[in-house]
């Protein structure tokens, strides 16, 4: 056992000669599992220092006993009894909020996995799984079989991988360019709904089929699409390479949890081209190195819309939501001063407004203070959880709605029913564009435009190509910075016409930042 | 030795003397310079090339990623336009907001997953 070994907040600090693959064990639970060449930094005299997953640290508070345990061999590489972490009373939790306990998953988020799943549970979950499969191969027609960690678990030991937390299928498409895919995913979601299963779609080429268990939780049971184009097979994330469709068809079957379940032909190849040579050796630290010339191409076939919901979804449940401040933005109060001035020009003093990229709803809580009518758009619910309080209190209504703009799908559906309500309504966009990339921008002025028909305004706020390079309040983000010019030749390509544009500092300045913005109010033509 | 085979061999000799002189001035001719000196004004061209040819690699991969982005843009819309297209034409409303209500459902992310 090592000694010396160091845990805080900031992270490990274990020996540069450690190897294989560590499990971080907090008073007993494995949390987290690592390898420390891969994960580690050097530190001084050949030591390593390992950070902590970010999904994580938000649980660090406390204390907890740490033991670092080789995952193979089960032996105990060294503890740090009652590690102290950041102003935490009490012992560390890593739980959900029914108390049951989480570990880190190879994607980096914080899931339940099997180990802590009773066998009756395995049972519910063996069986939602054959339903899965077996209407996807009859209702859907797809030719599908158990994939990845599910068909790793079959293979190595005829059981779910106690590191796991969702099940696996894939499917072999009989389509061979990415268009077709797409449809027939879509199709197949289609149906799946249809047949009553709670079906999400992940991409234009994968979804989850979420099935809820008796103790409370629920499974999501992957599907993930794979095809041949060219001479390369690939499977949805990003998996690519050459495999022969011999490896894959005629399927077989494999035993998992006692049940007979379609298979591969030959499954250790198929494991060995998914995991590599080492695939027979446990790993739950295992991550996927793909080509990123492969990630980048599967992205643009078919993750385009989803390209920056996740870092939305980890942004608002992280520390740094909290800081977003609870009261109105300027921009808010300048477009309320507008609405006021042009009264005139509506029908009623209450304006019916569309905050598009709602966030938090922080805006869309002060316009409905101000009496207006107010549906909060954005891709992820999750900020508007954080001002949810205060519209209890103040018993503000503010109508969520799910609006995704990298989604061309999303945008013309929400569009075309907006269009065909009567009145008017104004849409609201206050650093939204900052975020958007030049599709998702092009789909808000589509939006805008057919939603808008009947008259409105829309309020965009955003920052300038002034503002590049200048440290930011909520720090690096993935950010644009639209050229005025810029966008207001997109929003005329779009029939709209800018009836106000202003620009300068001191107009949304936050903490210390104080960003060159642009101001744009647009009319669009009927 | 006879005075024939003495000549003979004085020819071969002379022969192999004149191919491994010709052999020299071929490889000198051949080896380049230690060490590699281009020609005046080579290094700069070849420099703005490569430049020029990354920029033109760079504009390449975004068009290739914007037709890769269009194949779910363009299902998005054909799956759209199927779906609401008989309805519309019927002027069946009520069929058409279902439709509308469907391709929604189908479309819905879940927002809260992790």
């Amino acid at each position: 056992m090592a000694a010396g070994i160091r845990a805080s907040t900031g992270g490990l600090v274990v020996p540069g000669s450690l190897t294989g693959t560590v499990d971080v064990l907090l008073d007993g639970q494995r949390v987290w599992s690592f390898h420390p060449a891969r994960d580690g930094r050097p530190a001084e005299d050949g030591w390593l220092e390992v950070p902590w997953p970010r999904a994580l640290v938000r649980h660090l508070r406390g204390t907890a006993d740490v033991t670092l345990v080789d995952h193979v061999s089960r032996q105990v590489l060294g503890a740090v009894p009652q590690a102290r972490f950041a102003d935490g009373k009490g012992r560390v939790r890593v739980v959900d909020d029914e108390g049951n306990p989480l570990a880190v998953d190879k994607g980096g988020r914080l899931q339940r996995d099997f180990s802590n799943t009773e066998d009756s549970t395995r049972g519910e979950i063996m069986d939602a799984l054959e339903r899965v499969l077996a209407d996807l191969r009859g209702a859907c027609g797809l030719d599908a079989y158990l994939m990845y960690g599910c068909l790793l678990g079959a293979v190595r030991d005829g059981r779910m991988i106690g590191h796991d937390s969702d099940a696996d299928v894939a499917y072999l498409s009989r389509c061979h360019h990415p268009f077709d895919i797409i449809r027939e995913c879509t199709a197949a979601t289609r149906r799946m709904r249809a047949l009553g299963w709670q079906v999400v779609r992940m991409s234009g080429a994968n979804f989850k089929v979420w099935v809820p268990l008796p103790d409370g939780r629920r499974c999501g049971i992957d599907v993930f699409g794979s095809f041949h184009v060219g001479d390369r097979f690939m499977v949805t994330g990003s998996l690519t390479g050459r495999l022969d469709r011999s490896a894959l068809v005629p399927f077989g079957t494999v035993t998992l949890e006692g049940r007979e379940v379609v298979a591969p032909a030959r499954p250790e190849e198929v494991l060995e081209f998914t995991y590599g040579p080492d695939w027979r050796v446990p790993d739950p630290a295992f991550h996927f190195d793909h080509d990123p010339v492969d990630v980048r191409r599967m992205d643009a076939w078919f993750r385009a819309p989803r390209r920056r919901v996740r870092f939305w979804q980890d942004f608002y449940k992280s520390p740094a939501a909290s800081r977003v401040p609870r009261t109105a933005s300027p921009f808010a109060r300048w477009v309320q001063q507008w609405l006021v001035d042009h009264a005139a020009e509506r029908p009623s003093r209450r304006a019916t407004i569309l905050d598009v990229g709602a966030g938090t709803g922080r805006d869309s809580a002060y316009f409905a203070a101000r009496g207006h009518r107010v549906f909060a758009y954005d891709f992820t619910g999750r900020g508007m959880r954080h001002t949810e309080r205060l519209r209890r209190r103040k018993q503000l209504t503010v109508a969520t709605r799910q609006l995704n703009l990298e989604d061309l799908r999303s945008v013309l559906l929400t569009g075309t029913r907006l269009a065909h309500q009567r009145g008017l309504r104004q849409v609201y966009a206050r650093g939204l564009l900052d975020t958007l990339g030049p599709s998702g921008r092009d789909n808000l002025w589509r939006f805008a435009s057919m939603v808008q028909r009947r008259g409105g305004e829309t309020f965009v706020e955003f920052r300038t190509p002034l503002s590049r390079g200048e440290p930011t309040f909520f720090g690096p983000h993935q950010r644009t910075y639209v050229d005025p010019d810029d966008a207001v030749r997109e929003i005329e390509s779009y029939g709209g016409h800018v009836v106000h544009r202003e620009t300068g500092r001191n107009l949304a300045p936050l903490g210390e930042e104080d960003p060159h913005i642009c101001r744009l109010v647009v009319r669009w033509r009927p | 030795m006879t005075e024939h085979d003495r000549k003979a061999s004085g020819d071969r000799a002379v022969g192999l003397d004149r191919l491994r002189s010709l052999g020299a001035r071929v490889h000198d001719r051949l080896r380049p310079s230690t060490p590699v000196q281009p020609p005046f004004g080579v290094v700069p061209a070849l420099r703005d090339q490569v430049t020029r040819l990354s920029a033109r690699v760079a504009v390449l991969e975004e068009a290739v990623e914007e037709n890769r982005r269009l194949n779910q843009r363009l299902a998005d819309v054909v799956d759209v336009v199927t779906e609401v297209l008989v309805p519309a034409v019927d002027r069946d409303d009520e069929r058409l907001q279902r439709a509308l209500g469907d391709l929604t459902r189908t479309l819905d992310d879940d927002p809260d997953h992790d």
